[in-house]
């Protein structure tokens, strides 16, 4: 097929005209579920408490809205938080200990998604030229809100697992297999000293056993909010500032930059956020050449700011150039990178 | 039936067809695409009350099926749906079927949120401005997204037509 751009829209339409089955749509059942949903977050805001805030956060965040502050932090998504101490808007809900080797790189973050509050990821390597040239192993650490057990995809089943560090654990497998692996995949929860159940889902595993491999993570993984070091310290925003939005990826689709870290910051409106974006001075000049950012170079570091209408917002004190020089760069060694990542002013 | 109820019925009855077409390029998959519009429609009742707010509907809904889409990316839960099976696409256009397989094949194989920006550029018929919006994303990204998607899908292409 010769490629064309011009005519890619049409092309896109026949696909999408092609005969599909039947709609397994269903607008009735959206309004009981919405309603179901309504009447447990205004359940939730009666109860108050971190269990209520974060089904508060997860609901706000599945309608792609900004919510406050990382989670432990006990911001709620339905009102702003004052800060009154330096943070980190990176904070994991907890960390690896042992990752096999295909998958070394940890990565962790924080992004708006359904119920999820954030995640660890052990990932494997892929082409770093923004293709996707084979399937990087990929072991996603998450915990489930307090109070919550585990709860199979529609389906699946739990079945019993070998305990870990003592403590009870579930496979989730296809009820006609009853098998962990599921195909270089699988899927583990296992509950943590605090009580609260943690969840290990991996995919693209190597040829070792899935379970001793899931079981393995599992077992040296410490489970609780946990401040990821950032290599930046950013002062000049209000203490009531949020941030929907926080990533730290290794390796990255950029060129030359074996780490990126995404930040978002934001009051009121949805759309009235700022982006911070820091890499390695090495990424590769023009990669993101496109974009209207603001920039500079420190101490080995890329720093770019930039907004989706391309002005700075009303919260940012002397506009991008202003944020620019509040964000200072601690370099490239993470030993001295900070978790006091948002002075408060 | 409420007025409010009423409203919603009518309006997701009528856009389902377009929401399940845009949710399909964004998955390459017609369950998993019913499974995102139904996620969407439950999305946008629960925020019904916002639409008399909203500029566009159309693009308010449109916005919650693409995150929902990027989400699962990260939850990655539709990939435990796909080891069970894969389900049986329907028949392809009449038009060119070689070229039409092709085209979705180069179109699965980017990145999240290159395909997002391509559908909606070049599906969806949105500006840069408006596609940013749609994803949370600065106009740039949208352009060096967009810029990747596209010259990954002509190299994925070019060579067959080489060959062809």
């Amino acid at each position: 097929m010769q490629f064309d751009a011009d005519s890619l829209s049409s092309a896109l339409g026949a696909i999408a005209e092609q005969d599909a089955p039947p709609s397994g749509v269903d607008a009735d059942r959206a309004r009981v579920d919405g309603r179901r949903t309504l009447r447990r977050r205004r359940t939730a805001a009666g109860l108050g408490g971190t269990g209520a805030v974060a089904l508060v956060a997860a609901l706000a965040l599945s309608a792609g809205h900004v919510f406050g502050g990382a989670p432990g932090t006990g911001a709620a998504a339905t009102r702003q938080v004052v800060r009154t101490a330096d943070w980190d808007p990176l904070v994991a809900p907890g960390t690896f200990g042992w990752l096999p080797a295909n998958a070394p790189n940890v990565n962790y973050l924080i992004a708006p998604g359904p119920g999820q509050g954030s995640q660890a990821l052990g990932k494997g390597s892929e082409v770093s030229d923004g293709t996707v040239g084979h399937d990087p192993a990929m072991i996603w650490l998450s915990v489930l809100d307090a109070g919550q057990s585990p709860a199979p995809q529609s389906g699946d089943t739990l079945i019993a697992a070998p305990k870990v560090n003592n403590r009870p654990a579930f496979w989730e497998v296809d009820p006609a297999q009853r098998n962990p692996d599921r195909g270089r995949a699988g899927v583990l929860y296992f509950q943590s000293p605090s009580g609260r159940w943690a969840e290990i889902n991996a995919y693209y595993l190597g040829t070792d056993p899935v379970a001793q491999t899931l079981l393995h993570v599992a077992k040296s993984a410490h489970i609780g909010d946990t401040a990821v070091p950032l290599p930046v310290r950013i002062s000049g925003l209000p203490a009531d500032v949020i941030a929907p939005v926080a990533q730290l990826t290794r390796p990255t689709t950029i060129k030359g930059a074996a780490w990126e870290v995404d930040l978002s910051f934001s009051m009121g409106a949805e759309n009235d956020s700022v982006q911070v974006q820091v890499l390695p001075a090495t990424a590769t000049p023009g990669a993101n050449s496109e974009i209207d950012q603001h920039c500079k170079i420190s101490n080995g570091l890329l720093i770019c700011v930039s907004t989706m209408n391309g002005r700075a917002p009303w919260y940012v004190a002397g506009g991008f150039d202003g944020l620019l020089r509040d964000i200072t760069s601690l370099g490239m060694d993470p030993a001295h990178w900070t978790t006091d990542v948002v002075t408060v002013r | 039936m409420s007025d409010r109820d009423a409203h919603f019925t009518d309006y997701a009855t009528a856009k389902t067809p377009w929401l399940r077409k845009v949710a399909f390029l964004l998955c390459q998959d017609w369950h998993r695409a019913d499974d995102l519009v139904q996620t969407t429609l439950t999305r946008l009742y629960v925020h019904w009350h916002r639409v008399t707010r909203v500029e566009s509907i159309d693009g308010y809904a449109r916005t919650i099926l693409v995150n929902a889409f990027l989400a699962e990316q990260r939850t990655v839960w539709w990939k435990r749906v796909s080891l069970k099976g894969e389900s049986a696409d329907a028949a392809m256009p009449d038009l060119d079927v070689a070229a039409s397989v092709d085209l979705r094949a180069a179109l699965a194989a980017l990145p999240p949120r290159q395909r997002a920006s391509i559908v909606l550029r070049y599906y969806c018929d949105l500006s840069v401005d408006e596609t940013a919006a749609a994803l949370h994303c600065a106009p740039g990204t949208v352009k060096s997204q967009t810029s990747r998607g596209l010259e990954t899908m002509r190299r994925a292409l070019d060579p067959h037509s080489v060959n062809s």
